[in-house]
């Protein structure tokens, strides 16, 4: 397939990239160029000529990009580079599209703080956070287009902490600090990135004819015992299952 | 009782500011000096000039934009004014205020159904009264093709649920109104909004029940 990547310079695209390159096509973009072997080109997913342009001829469109402090950038980005993204769709008659963001853009507080065994499908209710609710709306976008557009098909992965092999959390503000510590608190939606970056996979390869519907939603997190959100779509829809235990975070030994 | 308007549709702006006993302010932004007087803020989800990506995006941050000051300033009630357009059902349909929404893509449409989610949720996170007012296009007194305007919204009907909504207290309720004219046309039905004193005396259960009306 060929595959174009939004926002693949951020934490997240190195290692999609990694485990897509042998069998794909993919063309990465971002704002910055990145040190890659694969096709790069420069574009900013907030300007709308800029997407129609890369997207053309490409098999599936994936969005890794997201901006979540400034205001007027969060908008632009997690919102009008969604609008871009189904334009682009929508021109070219790009079937497949896989979207990423925060759980919290459909569970935020007023689920998390009250509700257990949470799943994908429920009504959105980000709240007024920024980051949430703006990738809420890009969510939206994305769902009346592909409601309007019945070639389209919609898969959302919702993602939120991401460790990597020393248990240190991921995100440029984690930089220096030390791994999680065994047998203490920490976010129940959490993942280690090479299973972050397999359930892309799963979402890039299944056949879109077995997907239930045109509009799905999937929880990625690795297996834990809180029960406090559900993994069990991802797994049961996409084949997917996560090869690293984060159990032990949750033990006393 | 002080209003502001946040502006955006002249016709709905030179009907509302012709209100008799309130004080009325039209303003092009709302900001920490004008929002500190006003007891109630008037919005439009419906703005004429929303044709490419851009401008769907500006505006949709202006309503964003708005509703953080409003509620950083400590606003009581916050008006929607919206669009009945946000329900591209089938005509057949008896659509209610507990319908889902169904927009169309196009950015007019979409931009109301974006302005909607952002007003319900500081409505959901915040502790004002939030009134999301949809009414049916065009405001006008007499269509002249009331077959194809079905659901037209007469002036006198609009300023008359304002003023209920303005005089209603809602408790910090988050309701959503459908209005328009009563005509042998209807498309929507209104009974919430006839109910409307009777939903603000039975606001104790925090649940509306409507009466089995049909039209």
């Amino acid at each position: 397939m060929k595959v174009l990547i939004l926002g693949a310079n951020g934490m997240l695209g190195p290692w999609l990239s990694e485990i897509l390159k042998d069998d794909h096509e993919i063309i990465e973009t971002d704002l910055e160029q990145i040190d890659t072997n694969t096709n790069f080109v420069k574009v900013d997913i907030s300007n709308t000529d800029q997407v129609l342009e890369v997207a053309e001829g490409v098999d599936a469109i994936i969005n890794l990009s997201v901006l979540r402090t400034d205001r007027k950038i969060a908008f632009d980005v997690n919102m009008k580079g969604n609008l871009n993204m189904m334009l682009a769709a929508e021109k070219f008659k790009i079937s497949r599209i896989i979207n990423t963001g925060p759980h919290f853009q459909v569970a935020g507080p007023t689920y998390e703080n009250y509700d257990s065994e949470i799943n994908p499908d429920i009504p959105p209710q980000p709240g007024v956070n920024l980051y949430a609710i703006t990738k809420a709306l890009g969510q939206e976008i994305c769902r009346v287009y592909t409601e309007n557009n019945s070639y389209i098909y919609l898969q959302t992965l919702l993602f939120y902490n991401f460790y990597n092999d020393s248990l240190t959390l991921g995100g440029e503000r984690n930089v220096g600090k030390p791994p999680q510590e065994v047998g203490t608190d920490l976010t129940p939606f959490s993942i280690r990135w090479e299973d972050a970056a397999e359930a892309i996979k799963k979402a890039l390869e299944i056949s879109l004819e077995k997907l239930p519907t045109r509009l799905e939603n999937y929880f990625v997190f690795a297996d834990l015992p809180h029960r406090k959100f559900s993994n069990k779509k991802t797994k049961d829809q996409l084949g997917w299952q996560p090869k690293y235990n984060l159990k032990d975070l949750w033990s006393r030994e | 009782m002080n209003l502001l308007i946040k502006s955006g549709s002249e016709k709905l702006e030179k009907i509302i500011d012709n209100f008799k006993n309130y004080d009325v302010k039209i303003t092009n932004e709302v900001n920490e000096k004008n929002i500190a007087n006003a007891d109630c803020l008037i919005i439009l989800s419906t703005l004429k000039n929303c044709s490419d990506p851009e401008e769907f995006n500006l505006k949709i941050q202006d309503i964003y934009n708005t509703l953080s000051l409003s509620v950083e300033q400590g606003i009581k009630k916050v008006i929607m004014i919206s669009s009945l357009e946000v329900f591209d059902y089938n005509e057949r349909f008896t659509v209610t205020e507990r319908w889902k929404t169904l927009p169309k893509k196009d950015f007019f449409n979409l931009s109301i159904n974006l302005s909607e989610i952002i007003f319900k949720e500081f409505g959901r996170t915040f502790p004002f009264q939030k009134i999301l007012l949809r009414i049916g296009f065009p405001i006008d007194n007499e269509p002249k093709n009331k077959a194809k305007f079905n659901c037209f919204t007469k002036e006198e009907d609009f300023i008359n649920t304002i003023s209920r909504i303005l005089k209603t207290d809602f408790k910090n309720q988050f309701e959503i109104f459908h209005l328009q004219s009563k005509n042998e046309n209807q498309k929507y039905l209104t009974n919430k909004l006839d109910d409307l004193e009777n939903l603000s005396s039975s606001i104790n259960d925090h649940f509306y029940h409507p009466r089995n009306k049909k039209l």
